[in-house]
C-alpha cells in the first residue's frame, strides 16, 4: 500500500520536474525494499509516459522533454547501481548514436533518457558514429534495437551504409533498427530497409516499447 | 515605382507596383554552391567569396541582384562577430573549426559550421562580469559604415536593409550556455537565467544603440531573429517565452524603435504562430521566414489573422519546391503564395530562409521571374 502510493509521489515527480521529490521516493521506495526495476516500470516509466502524452497533445515542448530527461537522469544515478546489483534483466538492450559526420545529438540524448527511464539497457555511442562502429556494437552487445540519429541529409545517407554493412556483417536480422532526424521519414526508412522512423523521441520510445512488448 | 518607394508602400500596407523581392542577408540570401552555379550559368565570371561563414552564404554581386530584380540590398557592421577568425586544425574532431567573438567554437561540416563548444557551460553568476564579453563599442566594427551607408542610400535607390549581428537573445543564450544547460538554467536556476539574459540584453542593447546611430537614417528595415520554432512546433513553451525571452525582446525593440523609423524584422524559423501575437506586442513589425512546411504556418491564415499589424516576409518553400521541384512547380509556389500574401500590401517575397546548395539554378532563376510576372499589383491569381 506504502509501496503504490510511494511510486505514485515519484511518477507525479517526474512530471512536475521536481528533482528533490525524485531522489527522495527513489531513496523511499529502496528503502522499503521496492526492486529497483519496479521502481523504474511503475515511477519513472509511468510519469514518463504522461510526459509524452502531454508533449503529444501539444501542453509540453522540447523544453519540457528535456526537462523530463534532467529529472528522470537524477533518479537513474540512485536506481542504477541497485538495477545492477540486483542482476535484473532489462526490458530490452538498444545501441544508440548519431550517425558519422554528424554531431547533433539533442534529440538522441532524450531518446536514450527516456528509454533508459523505461527500463530499456541504452549504449550510447555519442555522434559521428561510424558504419562499422554501429555493426561493431551490434556483434559485441547484441542488441535487440539500433538506433540511428541524423540531423542533415548529408549525413543521413550513413543510416543506409549502416544497415548495407549490419547486412554484409550477417548482422542485420539480430535487431530491428529505427532511425530519427529531421530529414528522416517513412519513406527513406523503407528504402533504406529500417524497420521503422520516428518523428520524435516520444514516438520512437513508443515504437520500441510495442516492439518489446510482442517479443 | 523605385525599388525603395515600392518597399515603402508594401510595409506601410499599401500596394506597391509590384510586390517587392528580397535576396541577401542572414536569412534570406544563397549558399555559396548554388549560388556559384547560378552566376556560371548566367554567364558572370565573378569569384566568389563567403559573406557568412556559418552558413556559407554567398556575397552577391550587384550585377545578379540587378538581373533578379531585387529591390534590397543588405549592410551589416564592418567586423562581425565571426570576422577575423582564422580556421584551425586542431580539434580532436579533425575539422576546420573557429573560435568567434563569444567564444563558441564552429566545426565545418560539408555545407556549413556547426557548434561544437559552448563556452559559458560552467558559468556562475558570480563570474558572468568577469568573462571576456565582446565589446559593443569596438570601433572596428563601425569604422566607416555610416559614410558606406550613406553613399548607398544617396546613389541608389534600393531600399537598405540593416542585417542582424548575431542570433537573438534566446539564441545568444543557449548558443554559451549549451541548449539542454540554458533550458535546465529556466527551469531550475532562474536567478541565473535572469541575470544572464539581462547580461545579454545589456550588450545587445549596446551594439543596436550604436549600430542604429550609425546606420538608422538611412535602413528601411533592421533584421533581428530568434528562433523559438521547431518543423512541428515551438522549441519552448509559451510560459517560458512569456517568462524570460519576450519582455527582453520588448526592451531591445523599444530601443530600436526610438532610434530608427526602420521596421523591425523578426526572424524565426519553424512552427511559431502560437507566438505571432507576442510578437507584434513587442513590436515586430515584419514576420520572416513564414516556414512553409512548418506546423501551422499556412501564410494564408497568417495573413487573414494577423496582415494588418503585421508584414510577412518570405514565403517560397526551401525545404522542398525549391530544391526538389520543377521549374513549374516553382512558378505555381509563387502565384500561390502572392495569392495568399500580397493583398493590401504586407508582403515582400523571398525564400522562406537561405536557398540551399541543392537547389537547380532553373528553379531559382524561375523563381524570381515568377516573383517578377505574378506579383504586379492588382493581383489577379
Amino acid at each position: 500500500m506504502v509501496k503504490n502510493v510511494i511510486l505514485q509521489k515519484l511518477k507525479d515527480a517526474v512530471v512536475n520536474f521536481d528533482i528533490e521529490t525524485v531522489r527522495e521516493a527513489c531513496r523511499d521506495a529502496l528503502e522499503k525494499g521496492i526492486p529497483a526495476y519496479q521502481i523504474v516500470m511503475e515511477g519513472m516509466a509511468k510519469g514518463m509516459e504522461v510526459v509524452g502524452k502531454k508533449y503529444e497533445s501539444g501542453e509540453f515542448f522540447l523544453s519540457e522533454l528535456i526537462m523530463a530527461g534532467e529529472t528522470v537522469k537524477e533518479g537513474m544515478k540512485i536506481i542504477e547501481p541497485h538495477l545492477a546489483s540486483e542482476g535484473a534483466k532489462a526490458r530490452a538492450k538498444i545501441v544508440i548514436g548519431t550517425v558519422q559526420g554528424d554531431l547533433h545529438d539533442i534529440g538522441k540524448n532524450i531518446v536514450a533518457t527516456l528509454l533508459k527511464a523505461s527500463g530499456f539497457e541504452v549504449i550510447d555511442l555519442g555522434f559521428d558514429v561510424a558504419p562499422q562502429k554501429f555493426v561493431e556494437e551490434t556483434r559485441n552487445s547484441k542488441p535487440n534495437i539500433l538506433g540511428m540519429s541524423a540531423l542533415l541529409t548529408t549525413t543521413m545517407v550513413n543510416m543506409d551504409t549502416t544497415v548495407r554493412e549490419l547486412e554484409k556483417a550477417k548482422v542485420r536480422e539480430r535487431v530491428k533498427v529505427i532511425i530519427g532526424g529531421a530529414p528522416i521519414d517513412a519513406d527513406y526508412a523503407r528504402k533504406i530497409g529500417a524497420d521503422a522512423s520516428a518523428k520524435d523521441a516520444v514516438e520512437g520510445v513508443a515504437i520500441c516499447g510495442k516492439w518489446v512488448s510482442t517479443r | 515605382m523605385k525599388p525603395r518607394e515600392r518597399v515603402i508602400a508594401a510595409l506601410e500596407h499599401r500596394e506597391p507596383d509590384r510586390v517587392p523581392i528580397d535576396l541577401g542577408g542572414s536569412v534570406s540570401s544563397i549558399h555559396v554552391v548554388a549560388y556559384d552555379r547560378l552566376t556560371a550559368k548566367l554567364g558572370l565570371k565573378i569569384k566568389s567569396e563567403i559573406a557568412d561563414k556559418i552558413q556559407q552564404l554567398a556575397r552577391l554581386h550587384d550585377e545578379i541582384l540587378v538581373r533578379l530584380d531585387v529591390d534590397f540590398r543588405h549592410i551589416s557592421l564592418k567586423k562581425g562577430f565571426f570576422a577575423g577568425r582564422e580556421d584551425r586544425f586542431d580539434d580532436p574532431s579533425k575539422r576546420p573549426y573557429f573560435i568567434d567573438e563569444w567564444g563558441i567554437k564552429w566545426a565545418k561540416n560539408p555545407y556549413y559550421y556547426d557548434m561544437i563548444y559552448h563556452p559559458l557551460e560552467n558559468l556562475t553568476i558570480d563570474d558572468l562580469d568577469d568573462y571576456s564579453w565582446p565589446d559593443p563599442k569596438d570601433p572596428a566594427r563601425y569604422e566607416g559604415l555610416k559614410e558606406d551607408v550613406k553613399n548607398l542610400y544617396h546613389t541608389t535607390d534600393s531600399a537598405l536593409v540593416a542585417d542582424a549581428i548575431f542570433g537573438g537573445i534566446y539564441e545568444c543564450a543557449w548558443w554559451l550556455r549549451g541548449f539542454e544547460k540554458f533550458n535546465v538554467d529556466m527551469y531550475k536556476r532562474p536567478d541565473f537565467a535572469e541575470a544572464f539574459l539581462d547580461k545579454i540584453l545589456e550588450l545587445y542593447m549596446g551594439f543596436y544603440s550604436r549600430y542604429l546611430d550609425e546606420v538608422g537614417d538611412y535602413v528601411e528595415m533592421v533584421e533581428l531573429g530568434d528562433d523559438v520554432g521547431a518543423q512541428t512546433g515551438p522549441i519552448i513553451s509559451p510560459a517560458l517565452l512569456r517568462r524570460y525571452i519576450k519582455p527582453r525582446w520588448k526592451k531591445l525593440y523599444d530601443l530600436i524603435h526610438s532610434k530608427t523609423r526602420a521596421k523591425i524584422f523578426h526572424h524565426s524559423c519553424g512552427s511559431l504562430y502560437a507566438f505571432i501575437g507576442d510578437l507584434i506586442d513587442v513590436g515586430v513589425d515584419v514576420l520572416n521566414p513564414i516556414q512553409t512546411l512548418a506546423a501551422n504556418m499556412d501564410i494564408g491564415r497568417i495573413k487573414r489573422e494577423f496582415g494588418d499589424r503585421l508584414s510577412l516576409h518570405g514565403g517560397i518553400d526551401i525545404q522542398r519546391v525549391l530544391p526538389l521541384g520543377t521549374p513549374n512547380d516553382v512558378v505555381e509556389e509563387v502565384k500561390r503564395v502572392i495569392r495568399l500574401a500580397a493583398r493590401s500590401g504586407g508582403y515582400i517575397l523571398a525564400g522562406a530562409h537561405n536557398i540551399q546548395a541543392d537547389t537547380p539554378t532553373e528553379n531559382i532563376e524561375a523563381m524570381f521571374e515568377a516573383a517578377r510576372k505574378f506579383g504586379v499589383y492588382q493581383i489577379k491569381l
